[in-house]
């Protein structure tokens, strides 16, 4: 996409808004010194990253270097070892399917169940509004662990067990997503909406076209957070499935892992396999965060 | 133009009208909060006034409760719970914000940048707890070699369990009385793991924030003469406040309820779930041991209610201190 | 994107999410107080249904669940032997299904006991299934091994090793569950090192090991040993000195004992002497040991080809091999450990399904293949001679298999799990210097005991 001075996607409409509307390019300051600015952002980005490429490294390592050597590069590089790990969980292409699609689908829910809760909490007004509020803060407050067992129960009783409901389902609304809606949707301008209440316009499409297009930095950053919880769950999937077919990719992973000794380099292997497909979203979501960037350019 | 800053966000309760349309935008997201994270919240709270195996419980009121309260394990399993959040609570989040700041700087590589700083994040904590072993290690690890080459002797990190400034004492024969020993280093090296795997995550969520501020402020700013610190103190810092809020809020519960992190590490350096001689054995840890490894639903159960007591308490109070101004 | 389509959009998607919400859940949402308070009736309706399928009217055969942790090859090596189980029982069906490690197993069979639908079978550890014999889920299976139809004859009885039958004291000493994979514990030796400091043998009672400890140790390049600190080490330790960990009535701990402090000095001693280190990170034993660091490290038989890998491509170790710890007692003694198979409460004709299949599992030909595929112990003592070829190609594993005989098995009392907890922190104490050897030793055994009177 476009870099430096930014062209807006997308504009609103004068008359539909009510007001004039210009859309400027945006500017941070630059001042701080370059020098200091590329240090610091070096020094966070090793900080970052050196476990990760200290990762990848082990993974082409053979089994005792792994396990033991100080030596940061790999005596050989075994690439073997990638084969070798997909080859031994064996199931990794469905893995992958079954994420993607589990992950996929629960992102699309909590976009919808958080965008139109946030928005409600955000800026409308009905009884009971900060109580119930406090309510769904509350489910954040539970330690998972011991949601555990009613939740089974709960699945077995719908007869889930083993479905790919029991996976999705209960995870497409999420009282963080709504949390971080309402907190976004809370700093669009009062005028904005002044603006649509006099034009006549009703809440859903005051949301869909003037909130939704003004949110994307937040709406991608609640669908990254939630991709990449639903991408690396395990104890919830193994507990509602019992079908090999219907398992997501971290299951692979952690076949990894035994009592008696664990083959680090191959276990390493498996993870870099597995969080590969992130990085990459992640790149490719940069272009959202830049275009989310140049449709705020909306005078008061 | 300079009315950006001071439009206030309409406040809703001025408004009298009942506007009955938003219990349909909120319903979908309550049927299934309701059905899947509010229901097992009241089970917890029903187990909790019971004892006996999973599906012979009886019935004891508040007996679980009391057995935690005029315990020490409970007390001190806390204590151990906001030791933990104070170490790493105020780090993540300051190096959150300062690193998602200067990734909103227009620098150059900006995009590469953003997703190394994600990196931590993204990793499954399986796979980077083993490489974080591996820094600890005390035998030849990276964190010992940074050690010796400022000339302090190595450290025993995830295995020791001796308090941190007691270790550090005894690296210039200095002892120290025992009340002044501090977190067992096996807890401060967890948290640095914790420090390490948060602040991406910090650091996403801030940029979000601060690539929704409006651009030509700055600009208004600066051809007023303002220079760097003023732009960050008085025009980007209030602006983010409702971001900010949010970061502090989701941090306190996620930082009183870590599991994770210490399971991982711990396992990762071949240690008991509370680490050594229990110094990480924060409420959750303390709660977890209870389920598996004691199979007291009922306690467990009263221990989760009471933390999540502690937590709410918490964030209503973030919400009265901090809420009132990013919400205002 | 328009507005306009993101209103579709957003429409279509909300529809599809509260259809797809709605409707089960608004039907089925059960209350509170109405779950997990008493067994359902078993019979036919109320039977697992982990899978789909269970009994089905037209002849089909009976679906039977059994749930494990074994992943990767131990996994391949159960499922031919499921496979091979379901072509010759026409009327049964066993489904084998991996559920994560033996923590994550015991989750989900504690959930699904808790719902009403239990497995058929289970792997567990032997604490494990004391919980599930107190939430009364598992069936003891005395009556079972003694039916004249589908038990085991007298001969087989003579023929499995005592040890790998699990009675519960606790629980009127019924049996409730049988050994399916067992390690054992064992002394690994770096015979280079303990040649160069002028010894011909390993050693084979503590005096000659503290001795040898101290002509190989030098800090900080060798060590005598490196701990993996595990109530398994401690309780081998001080049984090879004679002591038991519990009282003969299975009420009290008996640790905190002679033997125990003896057990506890001689860890103080090799700390306090800088012979010994503990490991930093899981299973750096087994790596610093195959870089010639250590000259001993006690643990499973289990770690057998990871050492044997581990030392191959290390290179550094030449000679090295396993014993029995270190003794005082007339006779070796090993710890025998790992998981059982248990059989979950659901219809008599179940039950009695699940246990033809764990009889199966016993039977010499599932014995014998099991242990090839896994390096376990065989149950039986007839298997042995199944396994020549086998033993050739391991002769590490010939000689282990000879000490089965002189296996003990730690206590199957549901306290079990939090004392190990206990023990492992009381060696941790020690070995930091943090507590003396008879401190460490009745604090844990104060803990362990309330832990037992609170069961």
């Amino acid at each position: 996409m476009m870099n430096g001075e930014i062209v807006p996607t997308e504009t609103l409409s004068p008359e539909q808004l009510g007001k004039k509307t210009e859309v400027v390019a945006r500017r941070p300051p630059r001042r701080i010194s370059g020098y200091l600015l590329h240090l610091a952002l070096i020094a966070g980005a090793v900080w970052s990253v050196f476990p990760f490429i200290w990762m990848v490294l082990t993974s082409l390592k053979g089994y005792v270097e792994a396990a033991a050597s100080q030596a940061i590069l790999p005596q050989h590089w075994l690439f073997s070892n990638y084969a070798a790990a997909w080859n031994e969980v064996g199931m990794f292409p469905r893995y992958f399917a079954n994420t993607i699609f589990i992950s996929a689908a629960t992102v699309l829910g909590v976009l919808v169940t958080s965008t139109l809760a946030g928005y409600a909490f955000a800026r409308m007004s009905f009884p009971g509004r900060n109580l119930l509020f406090v309510i769904l803060l509350a489910t954040m407050m539970v330690p998972f662990e011991v949601t555990l067992v009613p939740n089974f129960i709960l699945m077995r009783r719908l007869g889930w067990i083993d479905t790919y409901s029991a996976l999705i389902i209960p995870w497409t609304a999420s009282a963080f997503s709504i949390f971080l809606m309402r907190q976004f949707f809370r700093s669009i301008p009062g005028e904005l909406y002044d603006a649509a209440v006099i034009d006549g316009s009703t809440h859903l499409r005051f949301l869909v076209s003037i909130v939704i297009p003004l949110s994307k930095p937040a709406l991608i950053t609640s669908a990254l957070l939630t991709f990449l919880g639903s991408w690396n769950s395990l104890m919830w999937p193994l507990l509602v499935t019992n079908s090999p077919q219907l398992r997501p990719l971290q299951v692979g992973v952690a076949t990894f892992i035994t009592d008696a000794g664990t083959q680090v380099q191959l276990l390493l292997a498996a993870v870099t396999i597995s969080v590969v497909p992130v990085i990459l979203l992640y790149l490719f979501l940069q272009r959202w965060f830049i275009e989310g960037i140049a449709t705020i350019g909306i005078r008061g | 133009m300079e009315s950006w800053g001071d439009v206030p966000i309409l406040p809703v309760r001025t408004r009298r009208i009942i506007e009955w349309t938003a219990y349909l935008f909120i319903l979908p997201a309550f049927i299934i909060v309701g059905a899947f994270h509010i229901f097992p919240v009241f089970y917890a709270i029903y187990i909790s006034l019971n004892q006996g195996a999973i599906n012979q419980f009886h019935f004891v009121g508040l007996q679980n409760y009391l057995q935690a309260l005029t315990g020490s394990d409970f007390w001190s399993s806390l204590a151990t719970t906001f030791i933990y959040a104070f170490m790493t609570l105020p780090v993540t989040i300051f190096l959150g914000l300062f690193f998602a700041y200067l990734l909103y700087q227009r620098v150059r590589g900006r995009g590469i940048y953003r997703t190394l700083f994600f990196l931590p994040y993204v990793i499954s904590t399986v796979g980077s707890s083993i490489i974080w072993a591996w820094v600890f290690n005390p035998e030849n690890g990276l964190a010992n070699h940074l050690l010796s080459l400022a000339g302090i002797q190595p450290l025993r990190w995830l295995i020791e369990p001796s308090g941190v400034f007691g270790v550090l004492a005894a690296q210039f024969n200095w002892t120290i009385p025992s009340w002044a020993q501090g977190p067992s280093l096996a807890l401060v090296a967890v948290s640095i793991f914790t420090v390490w795997q948060s602040m991406g995550y910090d650091v996403v969520l801030f940029l979000a924030g601060l690539t929704s501020l409006p651009g030509e402020l700055y600009e208004a700013a600066r051809i007023d003469g303002a220079n760097a610190v003023q732009l960050f103190r008085f025009i980007t810092l209030p602006l983010l406040a409702p971001t900010t809020f949010f970061v502090v809020v989701v941090s306190v519960i996620a930082s009183l309820q870590s599991f994770n992190q210490i399971f991982a590490m711990n396992t990762a350096a071949a240690q008991t779930l509370g680490g050594p001689l229990e110094t990480t054995n924060t409420l959750t840890v303390y709660m977890f041991n209870q389920l598996y490894t004691y199979s007291n639903y009922g306690y467990a159960s009263a221990l989760a209610v009471l933390l999540s007591l502690i937590i709410l308490a918490l964030t209503l109070l973030n919400f009265r201190l901090l809420g009132r101004r990013a919400e205002a | 994107m328009s507005a306009r389509k993101w209103f579709t959009v957003t429409i279509t998607l909300l529809l599809v999410v509260s259809v797809a919400a709605c409707a089960p859940a608004a039907t089925a949402t059960p209350t509170p107080t109405g779950v997990g308070t008493s067994i359902p009736a078993t019979g036919a309706t109320q039977a697992p249904s982990a899978a789909p399928t269970t009994v089905s009217a037209g002849g089909a055969p009976v679906v039977i669940n059994f749930w494990h942790g074994q992943s990767q090859s131990q996994q391949t090596a159960l499922n031919a032997l499921v496979a091979q189980f379901n072509a010759t029982h026409p009327g049964i069906k066993v489904v084998a299904t991996y559920q994560g490690t033996y923590s994550d197993l015991y989750n989900k069979v504690t959930a699904a006991v808790a719902a009403g639908s239990p497995p058929d079978l289970a792997i567990a550890y032997q604490n494990d299934v004391a919980n599930y014999i107190k939430d009364g889920a598992v069936i003891p299976l005395n009556s079972l091994m003694s039916d004249p139809q589908i038990g085991f004859s007298s001969a087989d009885l003579q023929d499995i090793y005592p040890a790998f039958i699990d009675h519960y004291p606790q629980f009127g000493n019924q049996v409730y569950s049988i050994a399916f994979m067992r390690s054992m514990e064992v002394m690994y030796y770096n015979m280079d090192l303990l040649k160069a400091a002028g010894f011909n043998q390993p050693p084979t009672t503590w005096t000659e090991f503290m001795n040898m400890c101290a002509a190989v140790s030098k800090p900080p390049t060798t060590y005598c040993y490196e701990m993996n600190t595990d109530a398994s080490r401690f309780s081998n330790w001080l049984w090879s000195r004679g002591g038991s960990l519990l009282s003969p009535d299975g009420k009290t701990v008996a640790f905190n004992s002679l033997e125990g402090l003896a057990t506890m000095n001689f860890i103080n001693d090799l700390f306090t002497k800088k012979e010994a280190i503990v490991i930093g990170k899981a299973f750096q034993d087994q790596t610093d040991f195959s870089l010639g660091k250590i000259a001993f490290t006690f643990g499973s038989t289990a770690g057998l080809p990871f050492y044997q890998q581990s030392i191959q491509q290390a290179g550094v170790v030449k000679d090295w091999g396993i014993a029995p710890d270190p003794h005082s007692t007339p006779n070796p003694v090993v710890d025998l450990y790992g998981p059982s198979v248990t059989i979950f409460k659901t219809t008599t004709q179940r039950e009695r399904d699940a246990f033809v299949f764990l009889k199966y599992l016993m039977g010499t030909q599932a014995d014998s293949a099991w242990v090839e595929a896994t390096s376990y112990f065989p149950a039986r003592q007839s298997t042995r001679s199944s396994l020549t070829s086998f033993i050739q190609a391991n002769p590490l594993y010939g000689q282990a298999l000879g000490w089965v005989q002189y296996g003990k098995t730690e206590p199957t009392i549901a306290a079990w799990n939090p004392i190990r907890g206990y023990i492992a922190d009381a060696m941790t104490a020690v070995a930091n210097g943090k507590e003396t050897p008879s401190q460490a030793l009745n604090d844990a055994a104060s803990k362990a005991n309330q832990a037992i009177a609170s069961q």
